[in-house]
């Protein structure tokens, strides 16, 4: 049978985000992909450096919306270790207490995008109306809904109150008896089990030789969790179980993240339990010598920040390396052997995030071909703008 | 071997681990520095980087995974640094390791891991475009982040490229 090249992205309805993904089809048969990353490349990493610490920690907050926490954490804590900075007890528990709710916000949110991908819209509609009850306590922590400038380097930026505390360990514990039915729904329904059960296999060692991270690879057995394997934060002092599935279908990648859903609400009762007292924020010098690494799981796998300073109020290097990128080499392996139908349900299964991907439009360069076609804001609006 | 004055005590197995990988690679680390108890760094000598990565790799082949490959430009020193970040973690035993290697700025070429770590595939991908270092038996060298239309030769990353401040606006 000959080989078809099917195109899909940069805009697709099966996409939520622009990407593109050329598919080689014999018949319904995915044989091989080839992916185009970096429509949303933003030059991030170059921007980076002409940035205080400052300024930085807001622009790694816009890498990514969904994980925006782990992002400024993981910011902070590379310049923390850079400026050989200790961050007090109090503020490393708040810290843990927004990165679950981050975590378990995102989590809720792919298990709805997921069910709504396979035409499952009334639990699609039960995912997201929980997922508000989340958001809510997430803005009432924070101060903002979704991008919540919580972190600050050294420390955060808001206490948490009493009545926020009480309102936490009694909604909380309701949200997990609803989780806990969702289960029930998720493994035993037809509409999703048939859809995902031996939908995009791949083995552990495979993809630990491909270097995927997070759900992805714990879906296949392989327990690797950063916040087991390298602690961070005050996860070293809070017990918890590392989620793993030994099937490796797109099934059991589902189903790490309901089971991970559970487990954080319980890491989230015990920090609230165990929140020691004292300063949530220390002072950190302006200019910094040094280098440092920041590494944090994030709802999509682990996050890094490397970041090199010369003594001076910017760094001299900035580099991140985004869950989604290391798992693209994995999902394309997933795809080989099944069919054109099981294509989002699969994709869908790593929690994709393209901009956090690209993450560094266009670079304003000094190129010698001449300036890039760019246009201001006013332009745009003058051009595009109508009532 | 240099152990900051924070540390106490390394684990166990880190340090057997440790004394090995040196006692395998003698000619090959120029220093070995510890940064904590789960990390260290690792400065090796140029085009060793694949035999290791290949030995760590074959030594735990169900718990050691490549995290990154980075580039840092120091242009005072006329010199590229590669840092290639491997994650270890079977049972008890954590480590990070950076493995830290040099070369020379106006010729930076270095040989490609993709035959024994197949992940490697984009992050050289990107640190071509981005640094312009050419990994010798890569199958795609290609563009992974930057438009197609981006002229050869610009590596945005360098030190030496600027940010303008001001566009000239067309139109």
């Amino acid at each position: 049978m000959s080989t078809i090249g099917l195109i899909i992205g940069p805009q697709h309805p099966a996409l939520h985000e622009a990407e593109r993904f050329l598919f080689k089809v014999e018949g319904e048969t995915v044989v091989d992909v080839i992916p185009r990353i970096g429509y949303m490349h933003r030059g991030i990493e170059k921007l980076m450096e002409t940035r205080t610490f400052i300024e930085g920690l807001y622009l790694a907050e816009r890498v990514c919306g969904i994980c925006n926490v782990p992002h400024t954490v993981c910011y902070a804590e590379a310049v923390e270790q850079a400026a050989d900075v200790e961050v007090p007890p109090r503020a490393k528990y708040l810290r843990v207490i927004a990165l679950e709710l981050n975590r378990l916000h995102s989590h809720l949110l792919l298990l709805g995008v997921a069910a709504e991908l396979m035409g499952f819209e009334t639990l699609f509609m039960l995912f997201w109306r929980d997922r508000e009850l989340v958001m809510r306590l997430f803005e009432e922590l924070t101060g903002n809904r979704v991008v919540s400038a919580f972190i600050r380097v050294g420390g955060v930026t808001r206490d948490i109150s009493i009545p926020l505390t009480d309102k936490m360990k009694e909604k909380l514990p309701k949200l997990y008896k609803r989780i806990e039915r969702y289960k029930k729904v998720l493994s035993e329904d037809p509409t999703f089990t048939v859809r995902t059960v031996d939908v995009g296999y791949i083995s552990g060692s495979k993809l630990l030789a491909l270097g995927a991270v997070g759900p992805t690879i714990r879906g296949s057995g392989v327990k690797m969790d950063l916040r087991f394997t390298d602690p961070y934060e005050a996860y070293d002092e809070i017990p918890f179980n590392v989620i793993t599935y030994k099937e490796g279908d797109s099934w059991a990648r589902y189903m790490v993240r309901v089971d991970e859903s559970l487990e954080l609400i319980n890491i989230i009762l015990y920090a609230l339990d165990k929140l020691p007292q004292g300063p949530i924020c220390t002072k950190v010098p302006r200019t910094i010598e040094g280098e440092g690494e920041g590494r944090v799981e994030a709802p999509r796998g682990e996050v890094l920040h490397h970041t090199i300073w010369k003594g001076s109020t910017v760094p001299w290097r900035h580099r991140i390396r985004t869950p989604t990128y290391a798992n693209i080499p994995g999902v394309c392996e997933m795809f080989k052997g099944y069919h054109v139908a099981d294509i989002p349900v699969i994709l869908g299964s790593i929690d994709p995030c393209f901009a956090c991907t690209d993450r560094t439009a266009l670079l304003l360069l000094d190129v010698k071909s001449g300036t890039k076609k760019t246009m201001t804001i006013g332009e745009i609006k003058k051009k595009y703008w109508r009532r | 071997m240099e152990v900051k004055g924070k540390i106490k005590e390394l684990p166990e197995e880190v340090s057997k681990f440790l004394d090995e990988f040196k006692k395998e690679f003698k000619e090959r680390i120029i220093n070995v520095k510890v940064l904590t108890p789960r990390r260290a760094e690792i400065v090796i000598t140029r085009n060793s980087h694949k035999q290791i990565i290949k030995w760590i790799r074959e030594k735990f082949p169900d718990s050691s995974y490549l995290v990154t490959i980075n580039t840092v430009d120091y242009i005072d020193r006329e010199e590229f640094e590669i840092q290639y970040e491997i994650q270890i973690a079977r049972n008890d035993f954590k480590l990070h390791l950076t493995l830290k290697m040099h070369i020379p700025r106006d010729y930076p070429v270095v040989e490609t891991i993709t035959d024994v770590v197949p992940g490697a595939l984009l992050y050289e991908g990107e640190n071509y475009e981005m640094f312009g270092i050419k990994f010798v038996g890569h199958p795609a060298l290609g563009k992974v982040f930057l438009p197609e239309d981006w002229p050869d030769n610009v590596y945005p990353l360098r030190k030496d490229v600027k940010l303008i401040k001001k566009v000239k606006k067309i139109r």
